[in-house]
């Protein structure tokens, strides 16, 4: 079981106050690399050199080499963080009894860019509930909950009404 | 710290427009049928929340029900907002 991969040293340098400045190198372990990047031998090597060293002459690079597997790191596309989207789902009906196709969905990060979606479900009674999933697991709140608990005192400025009206506005259409 | 009032909400929500009924009988039927809980101050929205979410969420023991739901709150309602005022105004 053999991976590509390289060494990963960091150099410390520290100071305190104005004591001399120490420098340390530390070893970080292994990294695997990916084929034909600016740290792989066969980097810009051209089909002649690839043969001599026994990978394919038109060998594409990209991917890394783990355990003997080629691994694919892979882009995910997910929704523009920390921007209310509007749906209309027919999956949303399924939920429940009184739940509609509308709904609107937020995904926040946090400052380490890690997420969390919420989406808030209309309900066809006029009421709605707020989703989250947590360790996996969906779980509906009802959104007036959410709103009475979110800190209040001072006086309320003119904000866009975006969550009811948006979904008065979308059942307006249909109607 | 003064709670969000049922007045407050409705009007957030209305934000002047008190012809258009079809909002105004949302409105007021999300905060009629919220009476049900029986929950009147924030604490006891807080504490109503933390009590339901303390198993799942698996904070310290000791925490009380309100620091729960506070929890709750700071991990997954809106988290790329750090104070509730702008939670609550995004979430209207």
């Amino acid at each position: 079981m053999n991976s590509y991969k390289g060494k990963l040293q960091a150099k410390l340098a520290w100071r305190v106050n104005d004591g001399p400045v120490v420098v340390e190198t530390r070893d970080l372990g292994l990294v695997p690399i990916m084929v034909r990047s600016n740290r792989c031998n066969l980097e810009g090597a051209y089909p002649k050199e690839l043969i001599k060293h026994h990978e394919e002459s038109e060998e594409f690079g990209g991917y890394f080499v783990v355990n003997g597997i080629e691994k694919l790191i892979r882009l995910l596309i997910v929704p523009r963080r920390n921007h209310v989207i509007a749906l209309i789902r027919s999956s949303f009906t399924n939920r429940g009894p009184t739940y509609s196709s509308y709904g609107t969905a937020i995904r926040c990060t946090r400052p380490d860019q890690t997420s969390q979606t919420n989406t808030v479900h209309y309900l066809t009674d006029g009421g709605s509930m707020l989703r989250f999933a947590w360790r996996k697991q969906e779980y509906l709140v009802p959104t007036m909950l959410i709103l009475k608990v979110t800190d209040c005192s001072i006086q309320l400025k003119r904000k866009k009404a975006k969550l009811l009206l948006t979904m008065a506005a979308l059942t307006n259409l249909r109607h | 710290m003064i709670d969000t009032s049922d007045k407050e909400i409705f009007d957030s929500v209305m934000l002047g427009d008190l012809q258009n009924t079809f909002l105004t009988d949302r409105v007021e039927l999300m905060l009629r049928s919220f009476k049900t809980y029986n929950l009147h101050t924030r604490k006891q929205c807080l504490a109503y929340l933390g009590e339901k979410f303390r198993v799942v969420m698996n904070f310290p023991e000791d925490f009380t029900d309100v620091e729960v739901g506070e929890g709750i709150l700071d991990k997954i309602v809106l988290v790329h907002l750090k104070n509730n005022r702008d939670k609550f105004n995004l979430l209207m």
